[in-house]
């Protein structure tokens, strides 16, 4: 395809999402740090509700993915929409949970105060957090099964309590899109089978969750859609069609014994 | 010295006529932004930041000095100290803003070269400056350690619309700025103008360091910043409280170092200022109750003691003699010749029941290994409501 075919295409696509209103819906997106591409032209239309994992090895871009795709790092080209208009004006109904490890929590806050902080949007410019604000996020910790840890200093929790204040803190801005990066990385299965019930809720209340998951053993019981990066988009759809083992040779190559291929293959 | 004790009493009271009043009212406004402010640069690890920036004033300083001097005739004019002060220093700001986004060199590395860079170029235009055939030079050096004492009218009120601006503006936009510094991040994905916001942090700490720069000097705003949050953390785990208990440690530091001041006419206020600050930031190390070095050492040595009581009574339930007779003399548990007595029984019988329950009672809540453990010498009859107790008593027997 040359170049102007490809750019009728994508504009075709994006104007067919923006009618379709896809919770977000990415063409062309390019994303590059110091020297190399860490994302290269990578397309993707989101189901409607539903849950969507992003898999690829460590250093495909799933994060920068992400991240290009909220704006949160500048991209070199490519376009973004979500619920059919610019991301900027869908951040209201777009919860972002970063990776764990990038904050610092030493950070002289509480498990609910962190939590409340999901809602300074809705709060508004120039207003306290209110009693109302803090009862939500005391609920949305409960949810979670952290409502005894509300007053913990956050450094004082352990991993996967630390990273279901993180989802917490997503589950009280009531968003319809929830993008999230690793959220089952180092927790135990506990922890594990609430974030699971959670993304459970998420998707019966017709909302969509995309969710960078390394586990190939759980993606497949945990997802019904996939994203496969790996720098470039490599497949992407229902679970079945882009876990095959073609997909995953071109994502992984050798990389992957046979019984993680087993496995995710299914 | 009892003129002395009387002009510190007349300052701090309020007494010291219409100026002094404007300069202590300044001052208190002063610290109070000051701390918060200093807690968030603290937060956001960048407290080198206001080093750099407070430094790079001074070659504005002298610039405005000179600029004074060619145009008035009197180099000693406020209004252009100041706003030189206020351009180099922000000039240094943005360079470490541009240099935190672009370039590759290390952030500690953008700071000391900004810091030596500008003191190093103010220092020589002073001495510079020192060599001219006119007068009031010596009002220069007020600006390096603070002469709160000899503030004119203009300055005073200078020093407090400015103070309090800054503290307005904080106290409105600090559940945002709290935002940014703990995950920019999220912020910036819940649509916060991070850059935007991030800069005005900046933008305050620049406008305190220049408002405070003839009053405190450039060299000891620094502590004024700093110092009051570091004392406040050993206080409290809550921002909130943190920016509150820094402003009012930042404020009572300056209000009583511009008293101390003016009592001692000589005395530099930016040095009586880093005086009272330390000090309180020494007593906040020594006594804090949770979080103070005291406290560590006692609850280690409450832990070490405890550690020691339960060695004893594993000992004495196995039928051992003690390892350390002579705390197991102490507690009445062992007597002259070694043997224990019935106290010493008893206590071990009651820790080798508490222990077994614990056991029971994890066997059935393993999820609560980590909070029993957390109350390991609280006997459980404290620490699980009775009929839990009895129930696992049923089931042991
Ligand atoms: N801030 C940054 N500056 C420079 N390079 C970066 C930065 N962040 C990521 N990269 C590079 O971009 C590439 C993609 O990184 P990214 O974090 O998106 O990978 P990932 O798929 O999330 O990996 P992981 O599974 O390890 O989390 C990597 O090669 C990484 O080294
Ligand atoms: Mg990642």
């Amino acid at each position: 395809m040359s170049p102007d075919i490809r750019a009728v295409a994508n504009a075709e696509a994006v104007h067919d999402a923006i009618e379709a209103g896809s919770p977000l819906d990415v063409s062309g997106l390019t994303v590059a740090y110091d020297r190399a591409p860490a994302l290269w032209n990578v397309d993707y239309v989101a189901p409607k509700g539903g849950l969507v994992a992003i898999v690829g090895p460590n250093g495909a871009g799933k994060s920068t993915f992400l991240k290009g795709a909220l704006g949160l790092t500048p991209k070199i080209s490519g376009r973004v929409a979500a619920f059919g208009a610019p991301v900027a004006d869908a951040r209201r109904r777009i919860a972002y949970v970063p990776q764990r490890e990038s904050v610092d929590w030493e950070f002289p806050a509480t498990a609910l105060d962190v939590t409340a902080m999901g809602l300074y949007r809705s709060i508004g410019w120039l207003r306290p957090v209110r009693k109302k604000h803090r009862d939500a996020a005391l609920a949305a910790l409960a949810e979670l099964g952290m409502a005894d840890f509300a007053d913990r200093q956050i450094g004082q929790l352990s991993g996967g309590q630390q990273q279901r204040v993180f989802l917490a803190r997503a589950l009280v801005q009531d968003a319809d899109l929830y993008l999230m990066d690793e959220p089952f990385a180092g927790v135990d299965a506990a922890t594990e089978r609430t974030i699971v019930s959670l993304l459970r809720r998420i998707a019966s209340a017709g909302k969509t969750a995309i969710v960078v998951h390394h586990d190939l053993q759980t993606v497949t019981e945990y997802f019904d859609h996939a994203l496969m990066i790996n720098v470039r988009r490599i497949a992407a759809g229902p679970m079945a069609d882009v876990m095959t083992a073609e997909n995953l040779q071109k994502a992984y190559g050798g990389r992957l014994a046979a019984p993680q291929l087993a496995a995710a293959i299914g | 010295m009892t003129d002395y004790w009387q002009n510190f009493w007349t300052a701090l009271t309020l007494n010291g006529g219409y100026n002094s009043v404007v300069v202590m009212a300044g001052l208190a406004a002063l610290g109070a932004a000051a701390g918060p402010i200093g807690a968030l640069m603290i937060l956001k690890r960048r407290p080198l930041l206001a080093d750099a920036v407070a430094h790079a004033t001074l070659p504005g300083v002298a610039i405005g000095f000179l600029i004074g001097l060619w145009l008035t005739g009197d180099g000693r004019n406020s209004a252009f100290l100041l706003t030189g002060a206020a351009l180099t220093g922000a000039l240094a700001a943005g360079a470490m803003h541009l240099l935190k986004d672009g370039a590759r060199i290390s952030e500690d590395a953008a700071t000391a070269a900004a810091l030596s860079v500008s003191f190093g170029l103010g220092v020589a235009l002073l001495s510079l400056i020192q060599a001219l055939p006119t007068g009031g030079q010596a009002g220069l050096n007020a600006f390096l350690l603070g002469q709160a004492a000899t503030l004119n009218q203009s300055e005073a009120w200078v020093l407090a619309v400015a103070s309090s601006m800054a503290l307005v503006l904080l106290a409105l936009l600090f559940k945002e700025f709290a935002l940014i510094a703990f995950d920019p991040g999220g912020a910036a994905a819940q649509g916060l103008p991070v850059k935007f916001l991030d800069l005005m942090i900046t933008g305050l700490m620049l406008l305190l360091i220049a408002a405070g720069l003839r009053a405190v000097g450039l060299v000891l705003i620094l502590a004024l910043l700093v110092t009051p949050a570091a004392a406040a953390r050993f206080w409290t785990d809550r921002l909130p409280r943190l920016a509150a208990l820094a402003a009012t440690i930042g404020a009572a530091g300056a209000y009583t170092g511009g008293a101390v001041s003016t009592a001692l006419p000589n005395a530099p206020t930016g040095a009586a200022i880093v005086l009272i600050l330390s000090a309180i930031f020494l007593f906040s190390l020594l006594f804090a109750p949770k979080r103070g070095a005291i406290a560590a050492v006692l609850r280690r040595q409450g832990l070490r003691h405890a550690l020691r009581r339960r060695q004893i009574l594993v000992e004495l339930a196995a039928g051992a003699r003690p390892a350390d007779p002579k705390l197991a003399r102490s507690l009445g548990w062992i007597d002259g010749n070694g043997s224990s007595t019935p106290e010493g029984e008893a206590a071990a019988q009651a820790w080798l029941r508490d222990e077994q329950l614990r056991d029971r009672y994890l066997a059935d809540r393993p999820e609560d290994a980590g909070r029993l453990l957390a109350a390991a010498f609280t006997p459980l009859n404290d620490l699980l409501p009775r009929d839990v107790i009895a129930e696992l008593e049923r089931r042991e027997a």
